[in-house]
């Protein structure tokens, strides 16, 4: 957790999560993630900490190809206006705080 | 595992299990023509069983990933080895996703097995690249399809 990013008007944020969602980054949080990342105003990556080159988080077909599992950690990298806005919200669906 | 025919690629995409240029339409008779497909290859044991799966997956949320795709899937003791269809439908059909998708494959693996999101990690890697669409898009036979699927998933 880096909750030191309080910086609520950098225009770029940087988090590693743990994906806390059951069964990993697949269907209902999956779709979840992409809805999110096209709904704010900035460019949302998603990259697995393992290495590979980030992918675009408004990919349905790119975020499937992560194959991100449950417990694993993921590197959210934002860029643009909303970016702290959009990484505290996808981190929330990651982790399973968001009810949604 | 020098044999080809025991490599994962090979027992999971068969040419029985292709069909290309289908006239089918409407999500509901699009999966259920992956099933019958997927049943083609004797590895089904119940297909009523695994078209229920992946109804029940369907429910959960949108397939349709992109890129004219979409990858419904489920975890079922239907079937006893990971297995894979492929439909080419000559219309696009609404899979929930942000584009209507002609490339359809459906993955069915058992419930104790592990490989269900790397397949569909490694199935979804390999769609990024328009190339590889393309080629699963002018494939003339389901043989020739087949081996472009054997090809990037093994």
């Amino acid at each position: 957790m880096t909750d030191h990013l309080d910086a609520s008007d950098a225009r770029t944020v940087e988090r590693v999560v743990v994906v806390g969602v059951d069964g990993g980054l697949h269907a209902r949080p999956a779709a979840r993630l992409v809805e999110q990342a096209r709904a704010h105003d900035c460019e949302l990556r998603v990259r697995p900490i393992a290495g590979d080159e980030p992918v675009p988080a408004d990919s349905m077909l790119a975020v499937t190809s992560l194959g991100v599992g449950a417990g694993e950690r993921i590197r959210l990298l934002a860029d643009g206006p909303e970016a702290y806005a959009v990484v505290q919200a996808v981190a929330a669906t990651l982790t399973g705080g968001d009810p949604e | 595992m020098t044999d080809g025919t025991t490599t994962p690629g090979s027992g999971l995409v068969s040419p029985e299990a292709v069909a290309l240029d289908e006239p089918v339409t409407g999500r509901r008779d699009c999966v259920e023509r992956l099933v019958e497909l997927a049943d083609a290859t004797g590895r089904v044991d119940d297909r009523e069983v695994a078209l229920r799966a992946v109804f029940d997956r369907e429910a959960e949320g949108p397939t349709g990933v992109g890129e004219g795709v979409a990858l419904p899937h489920a975890r079922t003791d239907a079937v006893a080895a990971p297995t894979l269809a492929f439909v080419h439908v000559r219309e696009a059909v609404d899979f929930g996703g942000p584009d209507d998708a002609d490339l359809l494959f459906l993955l069915l693996v058992p419930e104790s097995d592990d490989v269900h999101l790397s397949v569909l990690s490694r199935l979804a890697r390999a769609l990024l690249d328009g190339g590889v669409r393309e080629r699963l898009r002018t494939a003339e036979t389901p043989a020739v399809a087949a081996r472009v699927l054997r090809e990037v998933v093994a």
